[in-house]
């Protein structure tokens, strides 16, 4: 089982990816930073949201059920390392 | 004053009915034309739906052509209104000053699904049902069958589209293109749509319940309905069916699919039609709404109903209770409601509603209202933020 | 009213964008696919609004960008695709097959809207005006030019984007390619017209105008009308004739014209009545840009240049006549001899 750290890592690299933030790096994402959220952090919408939670069920096998949760779970990229250590299987 | 455009003839064709008797039939007797989806399969099959129950030979009938593979359910679809429409308008056959412009998002995606990937492996080879995936080939056919040879164009601007095909259709006349023109839209039900508005997550699971406080999504339907446009010297001696009196499109350029939460640009299409339409808000007896059902939508549209008609709201209701969200077709058979409307001095009625939204508190019409109706106004709101206003009021 | 072209933006097989290609001259394909010579987009486009862009929103978002740098801001926008946002149609389509139509990514699906053009550059533009996609195949970009003269002529806009934008994709390629649509011996666009064959070479690309009531130079070209329409059978230098005469304008008047033929044999002769009807100048334009809908942009965006420069670059000309000064030009193409699309430039 992969640390937290480098967890976080994988992730800052899958969201590039996921949502095409091609002129940022992962070294440039701050895992603590708020993703969503007006001139804040990533600044994220709806959408993303949604490929977020794709990510984490295609790339870590967790559903998300439900909507609701999201929002915490997709607080930061830290949010999102927690939550699928907690979630994942051995 | 501007040259006045006026409609000579319209077809319908949704899930409450082919035609306009048994469209007003339906529509009086509040009976909704969503169920279940019976015609093809579908990972989604359990979410309802507003489809035609008649298969493409059924269709093809209606359309009076023989089947051919070639034919998409939207081509079929729009075939059997425009056809309805010149017929109304008197014309058997199309002319050097009539032009058309359909309009659609998925036309052809039907025959993509079924046959795109022996296109690709090269089982099929076929350069007709190539041509049919697309949406301007059902615009196509239709202006070739019914001999529409000048000025044919089809429009796609998602949900707003046949909105702007009318519009459109009127600017054409009004600066001298073309005397006459056939405008509308036409979509059908797709795994391709049903599936890509499933991962936006706004498909609603029980039918869709526009400007209700627990309202959770749209209902994906599938029509088509045509109008025929003239120049008030075509009219003459016609039978008139209204006047497209006034319109107006703004784009958002806020977000791909979010609506601006403010409303400002469909505050300013709605005032912008009524001005257009040399009316002031008052004179607007009925307002046919967007109203999907969606949480964003129907909240941002109630507010810019607001602020433009501030306490005297005119009638309201949103029409996507009966036939589900037509996409393309929707702004053509909205139209042909408040034709229906108009002619029969009826407010429509909105299916699906019990409470209103707590922060605008805005109440539709929820029975069939007999009343006079001079002026209504139609709201068609896209994807990319194009949102588009009609005035239509009663031919005199 | 007049339409001037005030600024224009295209993104080509040929070095267009930065206009290096009157002097480099033309750029070889010995394929039969023709993609566009892109400039970094992130040299002129804030990145933040180039992401969750496909290859053709950025294609369309690059062309406008230039536009308007060259022009003005634009009140209203009016795009023409034949195919529109191909590649994420083919993607959604390809994911719901292959997923069983779970688990997919909206992006996709969103993106294969074809509004989506237009749409995004008025968010990147900030235009609230009017916004219009036309999707009519070949007849795509006249029409949009058409509205675009509307609203001209209404007083509804005072500078309008227009532009025309298709894009290849590898599945449209391999589809149209059994339908043996293209070359298959590796025939080099600088060729393409030579001999007697069958098939051609696919083209793409992103033409756009600021299109404008008042000229923003002292050398204009403008807009004298455009004109479309629907015949398995027409008469087209009579066609041609009507339309001229409702410009005030005979064929006599044509000094060049600009012609789709695209090297394929039964394509092409559809051309020769027009061309022997005349003394004019005959100008082709496909082996620079490809087959594509709306290839005619680019056709525009030609004439355009030979107006301002009274030139015809030498690889562009056809038939050279003893007229050598350029005050009107006659676009003229045409998709399987049924759709027809003429549109006039005048200096």
């Amino acid at each position: 089982m992969k640390s937290e750290e480098e967890l976080i890592n994988d992730l800052k690299a899958q969201i590039i990816e996921a949502l095409s933030i091609e002129d940022l790096t992962p070294a440039d994402i701050d895992a603590d930073a708020p993703l969503f959220g007006d001139g804040e952090g990533l600044n994220l919408d709806s959408i993303d949201a949604i490929e977020l939670v794709l990510l984490i069920e295609k790339q870590y096998h967790i559903h998300i059920d439900d909507p609701r949760t999201r929002r915490t779970i997709l607080a930061s990229v830290r949010a999102m390392a927690k939550f699928i250590l907690e979630n994942q299987k051995e | 004053m501007p040259q006045r455009v006026f409609i000579t003839g319209f077809g319908i064709i949704s899930a409450i009915g082919n035609g306009a008797d048994e469209t007003l039939a339906s529509l009086k007797a509040k009976r909704s034309g969503i169920g279940r989806l019976e015609l093809f399969e579908s990972a989604l099959s359990n979410i309802p739906v507003g489809e035609i129950k008649k298969s493409a030979l059924e269709l093809s009938e209606l359309a009076g052509i023989e089947h051919n593979v070639h034919n998409s359910r939207a081509f079929l679809l729009g075939l059997i209104a425009a056809k309805a429409a010149m017929q109304m308008a008197g014309y058997q056959k199309g002319y050097n000053r009539m032009g058309m412009i359909g309009s659609t998002t998925v036309a052809g995606q039907d025959l993509l699904d079924t046959y795109y990937t022996q296109m690709l492996d090269g089982t099929l080879v076929d350069a007709e049902m190539h041509r049919a995936f697309t949406g301007a080939d059902a615009t196509e056919k239709i202006a070739i069958t019914l001999g529409i040879k000048h000025n044919v164009t089809t429009i796609s601007t998602a949900c707003s589209s046949s909105a702007n095909a009318i519009m459109n259709g009127v600017r054409m006349i009004r600066s001298g293109l073309a005397d006459t023109m056939l405008v509308g839209g036409m979509d059908s039900l797709a795994r391709f749509s049903l599936n890509g508005f499933n991962a936006l997550e706004i498909l609603s699971p029980t039918g869709c319940k526009p400007f209700d406080q627990d309202r959770n999504g749209i209902t994906p339907g599938e029509g088509a309905a045509f109008l025929v446009l003239e120049s008030e010297a075509k009219t003459a001696g016609k039978q008139k069916y209204g006047e497209i009196r006034g319109f107006a499109n703004f784009n958002e350029a806020y977000h791909q699919t979010l609506v601006n939460p403010d409303g400002v640009y469909a505050e300013a299409a709605m005032r912008k039609a009524i001005e257009t339409a040399g009316l002031q808000p008052a004179d607007i007896d009925y307002l046919n709404a967007h109203g999907t059902g969606t949480e964003a939508n129907d909240l941002v549209e109630s507010k810019a109903i607001k602020s433009v008609f501030g306490d005297h709201l005119p009638h309201i209701s949103s029409t996507k209770g009966f036939t589900g969200h037509t996409f393309a077709a929707a702004g053509a058979i909205e139209c042909v409601f408040s034709l229906l409307a108009i002619n029969n001095n009826l407010a429509l009625p909105n299916v699906g509603f019990s409470t209103p939204i707590d922060e605008t508190g805005i109440v539709p019409v929820t029975e069939p209202t007999s009343m006079k109706i001079n002026n209504i106004i139609s709201n068609s709101f896209g994807f990319g933020g194009n949102d588009t206003s009609l005035v239509i009021s009663k031919a005199e | 009213m007049k339409a001037y072209i005030n600024a224009h933006g295209i993104i080509s097989p040929q070095r267009t964008f930065d206009g290096a290609f009157f002097e480099n001259g033309l750029e070889e394909y010995t394929q039969p696919q023709m993609h566009c010579i892109e400039p970094d987009y992130k040299e002129f486009i804030n990145p933040a609004k180039l992401r969750r862009m496909s290859r053709i929103l950025k294609m369309g978002l690059g062309a406008a960008s230039l536009c308007v740098q060259r022009g003005t801001q634009p009140d209203a926008i009016v795009i023409g695709s034949g195919f529109g946002c191909l590649a994420d149609l083919e993607k959604f389509q390809y994911a719901m097959k292959a997923e069983n139509e779970q688990l997919l990514s909206p992006t996709p699906f969103v993106n294969s809207s074809h509004n989506m053009i237009s749409s995004q550059i008025a968010i990147a533009l900030g235009c609230n005006g009017y916004n219009m996609t036309h999707f009519h195949a070949a007849l795509s970009f006249e029409n949009a030019l058409l509205d675009t003269l509307m609203l001209l002529n209404s007083g509804d806009a005072q500078n309008v984007l227009v532009g025309g934008i298709d894009e290849i994709t590898e599945q449209l390629f391999s589809i149209t390619d059994k339908l043996n649509i293209w070359r298959k011996d590796n025939c080099s666009n600088k060729n393409l017209f030579e001999g007697t064959h069958r098939g051609t070479l696919m083209g793409e690309g992103a033409a756009f105008f600021i299109i404008g009531t008042k000229p923003n130079n002292g050398n204009p070209v403008q807009i004298t009308g455009t004109h479309t329409f629907i015949d398995g059978n027409a008469d087209i230098v009579s066609e041609a004739a009507d339309f001229l005469g409702t410009l005030n304008l005979t064929i006599a008047d044509i000094d060049t014209m600009i012609l789709g033929r695209n090297g394929d044999a039964e394509n092409d002769c559809v051309y020769d009545a027009l061309e022997n009807c005349c003394q004019a100048n005959i100008v082709h334009y496909k082996h620079l840009c490809g087959e594509y809908r709306t290839s005619s942009a680019f056709a525009m965006w030609l004439g355009a240049n030979i107006l301002q420069r009274q030139q015809i670059p030498q690889c562009a000309i056809k038939r050279k006549s003893g007229k050598n000064n350029y005050s009107n030009i006659l676009i003229y193409n045409h998709l399987n001899g049924t759709e027809h699309a003429f549109t006039v430039l005048s200096k």
